[in-house]
C-alpha cells in the first residue's frame, strides 16, 4: 500500500519508496535521501507553502505542491 | 604553482577551511564563462606555497544550476587543470556527504578527504577509523577541525606530500557499449578518465561549443538509449550503496548528536507560527537601527576628516586648475566612497551573522510562500534584506536561486529596495521637507519618512515583481529544496572576512565608478565653452565697474555664472524641459545626471554645485537649498512639490551604473541591465509627475 506525504500529519515517519518527479528524485536523492529511510515531516512554515521533511539526520524545506511526488509506505 | 581544488557539499565547513588555510592571502576572481566568484589563496606549507582554489559547495557533480556547472567545467578543462583534491566532509553527515567525494574520486585527480567538525564528533562520542576509511577510498583521510585548527597541520603535511599521490586512478569503468563515443571525447579530452568522459556524454550541450561532437555525442545518446535523468538516478543510487557499505564498516562509535536535538529546540521558536515573523521583523528592525544610528558616529567622523582635509589642502595649495582638481574632485570623491564603509561594514556583519548560525536558511523557508505569490523565492527575501545595503552583493546572492525566472525576477526588482546609496539623498530631501519633530512621543517624524520611503521601495518591488510573474515565460518548474543546517555557533573568522571582502569588493568596484564620475563631475562644472565662460566673466565685471555691485557680489556673480555656462549646466539645461513637469530645475537635473552613474553623487554633486556657486558659504547644503530661489517667479525653488517628486524619483529610478554593470555580469546578456534601466526609470519619472502635478 502506498500514500504520499501530503496524507501525513506532522511527525508520522514513514519508509520513503518512490519519488515521482524524475528531476526532483535525482535532486533529492543527491542530497542524501535514501529510498527506504524513514521520511517525517517536522515543521511546516508559519504561512504554509513549505514544510521541513527529516529523514534520519537530513532536514530539507521542501514546497507543498511537491509533496505529493513523495510517496511512502502506508 | 601547483593547484588545489577545494570542494564539498553545501554547509560542510569548506569557507571556514578555505579562510583558515589561507587567512588574508585570497583574492576573488571569475571562473570563466560563469558568474561564480572564483575564490583563491595561497597556502604556505613547511615544504612550498600552493594556490588553493575554492569551488562552489555542491552536493553532486551533475549541476541542478548553471553556477554548479563551474565544477564540472573546471575539471573538464585542461589548461585549469587541478593537482590534488582537497575534500571537505561533515563527519556527522560522513555518508551523504561521501556522494560528490566518490565522483571526484573518480575523476583520477589525487584526493585527500578531511573529516570536518571533528571536534563536535568527539564531544558527541562519534568514531569512524580514518584508517579503514582511507583504505577503503583508497587516499589520504583526516579528522580536522576548521574552527578550532584541529589537524591542519596533518593537512598541510599531507598537501605537501602531493607528487607521491598517484594520478589517473579511478574505480570507474566505462562499459564496452562507450567504446564508440569515449574515442570521440578522448580525442578533444586526451587525459579525461572514465567517468569524465561519461560526465561529458551527460552534458556535452553546454560544456562545449563544438556542434558536431555535441551532434555525435546526441546520436550516441538516442542509438544506446541513454536517458540521462535515469542514468543520473542510477549513478547516485549505486555509488550510496557502496557508500553506505564503507561508512558502516568504518564507524567505530556511533555518536548522540547534540546540535540535532538543540537545533530542533531552537526551530520551535524560530519557525513559530507567531514568534518566527516577528523574530525575523525585529531583527531586521535592528539591523536598521544599526546602519542608521551606529554607522552614523563613525560617518560623521569621516565625513568631518575629508571637509577638514579638502579646506587645509585649499587653504596650502597654490592657485592652480591641478589644486582646483586635488580639493573640488578627488579628495571629495574619494570621501565619497569612503563614507559608506561603516554602514556596509555593520550590514555584513549582521547578514553574515544570521547566515553563520543558519538562520538565513530558516528565513528563506518561513517566506517562501509569500515571496512565491510575487513569483520570487523564499532565497529572494534574503537577496532583498542585503539589498538594502547595496544591490550589487544582492544581485550576486541570487545565484542560490536555482530557477532561472526566480531569479532573474529577483534580480530585476532587488535594486528598487532603498539602498544605503540613497540614505544621503533620503537624508538631505527629507531633512528639507519633513519638520524635526518627535509625534506620539516617541517617533521621530523624519524617522517615519525614512521607513515609509523603504516601504515605497519595498511595495514599488513586489509589485513589479508580481507583474513580471505574468510576462515573464518559463517552462521550468520551481523548486525551494533547501537544506536546513543545524544551529551553530558563529566562526568570527569567516564573518570578519566576509565583510572583509565586502568593503573591499565595494570600494573597488563601486568606489572606481564614483571616484571617476566625480572627477569628471569637477571637469564639467569647471569648464565650458570658452567664448561664453569669457563673456560671462565680462558681464559681471562690467557690472562691477559701473557700481551695480560690490567686490564680494561680483566674486559669487561670476561662479554662478561660470556654472551656469559650463559644461554641466549646459547639459542639465539641455534636459531641463524634459524635467521640468517634475518640477526640477537644471541644478537638480545635473545632479540627476550625475545620479545616473551612482546615487550617492547626488549630495556630492548639490554641494559641488553650491559651493562652487558660493564658495564663501559654508552653510549645510540644506540652508542653501531653502535660500534658493525661482529665477522667475522668485518663489522657494525647493517646495515640498519639488522635494517629494525628487524623493519619489530617487526611491524608484535605477541610477547605478554598478548595479548594471553587475546584472549584465549575472544574466550575460545587456537584455536584462536596459529592460532593468528602462522600467525603474520610467517607474520614478511617472510617480514623480504624479506627485509633483497633484502637489503643486
Amino acid at each position: 500500500m502506498k500514500q504520499n506525504l501530503t496524507s501525513l500529519n506532522k511527525g508520522e515517519e514513514r519508509r520513503l519508496i518512490d519519488i515521482v518527479d524524475k528531476n526532483l528524485k535525482n535532486r533529492l536523492m543527491e542530497m542524501g535521501l535514501r529510498l527506504g529511510a524513514p521520511v517525517k515531516i517536522v515543521r511546516k512554515a508559519p504561512l504554509g507553502g513549505a514544510c521541513i521533511i527529516q529523514s534520519k539526520s537530513l532536514s530539507i524545506a521542501i514546497r507543498t505542491q511537491q509533496l505529493d511526488k513523495i510517496i511512502v509506505e502506508n | 604553482m601547483r593547484r588545489i581544488g577545494l570542494f564539498g557539499n553545501p554547509n560542510c565547513g569548506k569557507t571556514t577551511l578555505f579562510n583558515r588555510l589561507t587567512g588574508l592571502n585570497q583574492k576573488t576572481g571569475n571562473f570563466p564563462g560563469v558568474t561564480v566568484d572564483k575564490k583563491q589563496g595561497l597556502i604556505n606549507t613547511a615544504v612550498g606555497k600552493y594556490m588553493l582554489i575554492d569551488f562552489p559547495g555542491t552536493y553532486s557533480l551533475y549541476p541542478s544550476s548553471r553556477d554548479e556547472r563551474v565544477v564540472l567545467k573546471g575539471l573538464l578543462n585542461e589548461k585549469d587543470s587541478l593537482d590534488l583534491i582537497l575534500y571537505v566532509a561533515d563527519i556527522e553527515q560522513l555518508e551523504r556527504h561521501l556522494l560528490l567525494f566518490s565522483q571526484l574520486r573518480d575523476t583520477g585527480i589525487p584526493c585527500i578527504l578531511t573529516l570536518n567538525m571533528i571536534d563536535i564528533a568527539k564531544a558527541n562520542g562519534l568514531e569512524y577509523s580514518t584508517d579503514r576509511l582511507s583504505r577503503e577510498l583508497a587516499c589520504p583521510v583526516v579528522g580536522i577541525s576548521s574552527r578550532t585548527g584541529e589537524g591542519i597541520n596533518e593537512v598541510k603535511e599531507l598537501i605537501d606530500m602531493e607528487s607521491s599521490y598517484t594520478r589517473g586512478e579511478s574505480g570507474f569503468k566505462l562499459s564496452a557499449d562507450f567504446n564508440s563515443i569515449k574515442e570521440v571525447v578522448a580525442r578533444v579530452y586526451p587525459s579525461a578518465s572514465d567517468y569524465l568522459i561519461y560526465q561529458f556524454v551527460h552534458h556535452a550541450s553546454w560544456l562545449t561549443d563544438e556542434k558536431s561532437l555535441v551532434e555525435q555525442v546526441d546520436a550516441f545518446k538516442a542509438k544506446s538509449s541513454f536517458v540521462s535523468l535515469d542514468e543520473q538516478m542510477q549513478d547516485t543510487m549505486q555509488r550510496f550503496d557502496k557508500l553506505e557499505r564503507i561508512t558502516q564498516k568504518s564507524l567505530v562509535k556511533e555518536g548522540r548528536s547534540l546540535t540535532e536535538r538543540l537545533t530542533a529546540r531552537l526551530d520551535e521558536v524560530v519557525t513559530h507560527r507567531v514568534f518566527g515573523p516577528i523574530l525575523f521583523f525585529a531583527l531586521m528592525m535592528f539591523v536598521f537601527q544599526a546602519i542608521y544610528a551606529w554607522a552614523s558616529y563613525p560617518m560623521d567622523l569621516i565625513d568631518g576628516a575629508f571637509a577638514e582635509l579638502a579646506s587645509y589642502l585649499g587653504g596650502v595649495l597654490p592657485e592652480h586648475w591641478l589644486s582646483s582638481l586635488i580639493v573640488d574632485g578627488i579628495v571629495p570623491g574619494i570621501g565619497g566612497v569612503v563614507i559608506f564603509i561603516p554602514q556596509i561594514a555593520i550590514l555584513f556583519l549582521l547578514i553574515s551573522l544570521l547566515e553563520e548560525i543558519g538562520y538565513m536558511a530558516r528565513v528563506a523557508f518561513m517566506f517562501d510562500r509569500i515571496m512565491q505569490y510575487f513569483g520570487l523565492n523564499g532565497r529572494s527575501l534574503v537577496a532583498m534584506v542585503s539589498s538594502a545595503a547595496c544591490a550589487i552583493p544582492a544581485v550576486m546572492s541570487t545565484r542560490t536561486i536555482s530557477d532561472w525566472k526566480e531569479r532573474i525576477i529577483t534580480i530585476m526588482v532587488a535594486p528598487l529596495i532603498s539602498c544605503s546609496a540613497r540614505i544621503p539623498v533620503y537624508a538631505v530631501l527629507v531633512g528639507f521637507v519633513v519638520p524635526r519633530e518627535t509625534v506620539f512621543g516617541i517617533f521621530n517624524l523624519q524617522g517615519l519618512a525614512f521607513g515609509a520611503l523603504y516601504l515605497l521601495g519595498i511595495v514599488g518591488a513586489l509589485l513589479s515583481a508580481l507583474l513580471m510573474k505574468f510576462i515573464i515565460r518559463s517552462n521550468h518548474k520551481s523548486y525551494l529544496l533547501l537544506e536546513m543546517p543545524g544551529f551553530k555557533k558563529p566562526d568570527f573568522r569567516n564573518v570578519g572576512l566576509t565583510v572583509w571582502e565586502k568593503v573591499r569588493t565595494f570600494v573597488w568596484e563601486a568606489g572606481k565608478v564614483i571616484f571617476v564620475i566625480s572627477i569628471v563631475l569637477w571637469g564639467l562644472s569647471s569648464y565650458g565653452p570658452r567664448e561664453k565662460m569669457a563673456m560671462a566673466e565680462q558681464e559681471v565685471e562690467e557690472m562691477l565697474v559701473s557700481g551695480e555691485i560690490d567686490e564680494t557680489g561680483a566674486e559669487v556673480l561670476i561662479a554662478t555664472k561660470k556654472l551656469e555656462n559650463s559644461y554641466a549646466g549646459h547639459m542639465g539645461k539641455f534636459i531641463e524641459p524634459v524635467i521640468a513637469p517634475l518640477g526640477f530645475d537644471w541644478k537638480m537635473g545635473i545632479a540627476l545626471i550625475t545620479s545616473f552613474a551612482a546615487r550617492e553623487v547626488f549630495v556630492g554633486t548639490m554641494a559641488t554645485l553650491y559651493a562652487v556657486g558660493d564658495a564663501e558659504d559654508e552653510a549645510g547644503l540644506i540652508e542653501r537649498m531653502e535660500k534658493e530661489k525661482h529665477p522667475v517667479t522668485g518663489k522657494p525653488l525647493y517646495s515640498i512639490a519639488t522635494a517629494l517628486s525628487l524623493l519619489l524619483f530617487y526611491v524608484f529610478a535605477m541610477q547605478c551604473m554598478s548595479t548594471l554593470a553587475v546584472v549584465k555580469r549575472e544574466t550575460k546578456s545587456w537584455k536584462w541591465p536596459l529592460i532593468q534601466f528602462s522600467y525603474m526609470t520610467a517607474l520614478a519619472y511617472f510617480s514623480s509627475l504624479l506627485a509633483y502635478t497633484m502637489l503643486s
